[in-house]
């Protein structure tokens, strides 16, 4: 019972990990886009 | 501090430990990807030294001894960015990869197979980097700012440099998401944030700050690389494009990028002085909230490396103001180190000497810094000498030193023996001494007219070049005796206990050292109530 637990506790925080990853790789792959964004808007 | 090393000796039958090059090539613990970057920074650090010596030796007197303009201008270059990118960032991850898990008391890094790719990338982008020296049109020569048109002029070697970045900036990134996954979702159970270690938390913010500037970094090389091979004009004139528009891109990511050299040196700095003065750090919050003080500014100072381009004096102003505010945050830290300092029980073990030295000399550059934020006085001291003496204060005696430190700090918990402390101060003293005759002239070189990138210069500068060098090759010579240093305390030596500093505070030196193969299997069930208190 307290291994179910366990096992569940932890896939819990491997899903939080893989999500908070995914989030911070969207934020840099939206940076990266973005210059490009920035500079053509600069100099249609 | 028992259990855990009767813990730990109950699982050394289970570590499953991988043997031989695949322990290292298929790497997902922490400890291995953070010895592998932290040898990968060492060997950089020594490529990059060399590409100095060959600098250093072409400037010792007036006129070409060595090298053509060329290949002179593609050593600046090289030395830059190896030095930056090959020598400094690494040794801060490989530092990272150490001594995160084991602060915050998790077993490993987060995503321990991201860890191993974003490792393993390095080792190619520098391959292809440095082998571009041997492509038609040598090695790049428009300076590690790879500003257009000049860095468009490159040969055969301009995709490699290209790619190399983008490598780089790759591993970067990957890097720092590891990081703060394993910070935010990995910390033994009572551990808030403001009851990390302050390398934790300067860790977390640099990780931060590399998400947000390496991709554009990248976006702009890949605008460079367009502009070459497509037909593209973002940063050429006459396709209604704008060089002035790249200085403005580089920047944004430079600036910052000056800050990730510079705060994990903070948080090892703030690591070493409480310990060797045997007293809790002075003022531990207002130090956190420099430090992210120091990352927001970061964002909104990048022009001052362009004053002179020709920007509005509103511009200029707001850029001078934002830079000079800078001197604030960055003041509270050097006030706390020192309070920390005031009335401790001080021993001077060489981690110390370096982190003194730090407090003393990153100081330097920093008041070198603000007079570089004036502009009109700026407009003198642009691409002189005086700029060179300035970031090698900053990024030698500032970055490289706390790193130096670091290394000594924590060598005895890493490899379970204790360096060589005579040698080690030997090692410190000759630093120390000659880094300042190294780079103390070339203040002076600066305010009398020598610029920067040059391979030649009249013959009025000759005595403090000839003193510069003697400085860099003493200085380069002095780094053998830390190699030798470190060789031979991973080879053996006086055995090192679990804690080999008497005023050392966190939960590392809960572990034996050297520690277990998993550093917290089970993760440390200490009750926090000021940081650093874990025993």
């Amino acid at each position: 019972m307290t291994e179910s637990k366990d096992e569940t506790a932890s896939a819990a925080k491997r899903r939080r990990a893989i999500r908070t990853a995914a989030l911070l790789a969207i934020v840099a792959l939206a940076f990266y886009v973005g210059i490009f964004l920035l500079v053509k808007w600069r100099h249609p | 501090m028992a259990e855990h090393q009767a813990h730990a000796a109950t699982h050394e039958h289970h570590e499953h430990k991988p043997h031989g090059w695949r322990r290292w090539v298929f790497a997902t613990n922490h400890k291995d990807i953070g010895t592998m970057y932290l040898v990968l920074s060492g060997t950089m650090f020594f490529i990059g030294g060399l590409a100095a010596m060959g600098i250093r030796a072409e400037l010792f007197s007036p006129g070409l001894q060595f090298f053509d303009p060329q290949f002179f201008n593609s050593l600046t270059t090289m030395h830059g960015l190896i030095m930056i990118f090959g020598a400094i960032m690494p040794a801060f991850v490989g530092l990272a990869n150490w001594m995160i898990p084991m602060q915050v008391g998790a077993p490993d890094m987060a995503l321990p197979r991201l860890n191993n790719f974003s490792f393993w990338i390095l080792p190619f982008a520098f391959t292809l980097l440095m082998s571009s020296f041997f492509v038609p049109g040598g090695a790049p020569a428009g300076g590690w700012t790879m500003y257009p048109p000049l860095i468009l002029q490159t040969g055969a070697a301009f995709p490699m440099l290209i790619f190399s970045v983008h490598l780089m900036g790759m591993s970067s990134i990957l890097g720092a998401i590891n990081i703060i996954v394993t910070i935010m979702n990995l910390r033994a159970p009572g551990m808030t944030l403001l009851r990390m270690p302050l390398f934790v938390w300067s860790w977390l913010i640099t990780a931060y700050l590399l998400i947000a500037v390496m991709p554009v970094l990248a976006g702009a090389v890949t605008m460079l690389l367009t502009d070459h091979f497509f037909g593209t004009t973002f940063f050429t004139a006459a396709g209604g494009g704008d060089p002035v528009m790249f200085q403005h891109i580089f920047w944004f990511f430079g600036h910052p990028e000056v800050y990730i050299m510079i705060l994990p040196a903070f948080g090892i700095v703030s690591e070493i002085i409480p310990t060797f003065s045997r007293k809790p750090l002075f003022g531990y919050e207002s130090m956190v909230y420099a430090v992210a003080s120091i990352a927001f500014l970061s964002f909104i100072v990048w022009a001052h490396h362009m004053f002179t381009v020709g920007m509005p004096l509103a511009g200029d102003l707001f850029f001078m103001f934002t830079t000079m505010l800078i001197a604030v945050p960055t003041g509270v830290k050097v006030f706390n180190w020192t309070a920390t300092l005031w009335k401790g029980s001080i021993s001077f073990e060489t981690p110390m000497l370096f982190a003194l030295a730090f407090l003393f000399l990153f100081t330097i550059g920093g008041f070198s810094g603000v007079m570089c934020a004036i502009v009109p006085a700026d407009f003198q001291y642009q691409d002189s000498y005086f700029v060179v003496a300035h970031f090698h204060y900053v990024l030698v005696t500032g970055a490289a030193f706390a790193i130096m430190g670091a290394v000594y700090y924590w060598l005895p918990k890493w490899t379970g023996h204790m360096y060589n402390e005579k040698m080690g101060k030997f090692h410190f003293w000759m630093s120390t001494i000659w880094v300042n005759v190294l780079f103390f002239p070339q203040h002076f070189l600066g305010l009398a007219g020598m610029p920067r990138r040059i391979p030649d210069y009249p013959v009025q500068f000759t005595d403090l070049n000839m003193l510069s060098s003697i400085g860099g090759f003493m200085f380069g010579l002095s780094q053998l005796i830390f190699l030798w240093n470190v060789i031979s305390c991973i080879r053996g030596g006086e055995k090192a206990p679990a804690k080999p500093w008497e005023g050392a505070l966190g939960l590392e030196w809960t572990l034996p050292s050297p520690p277990p193969y998993h550093s917290f299997e089970t993760p440390p069930t200490a009750v926090w109530e000021h940081p650093y208190q874990a025993d």
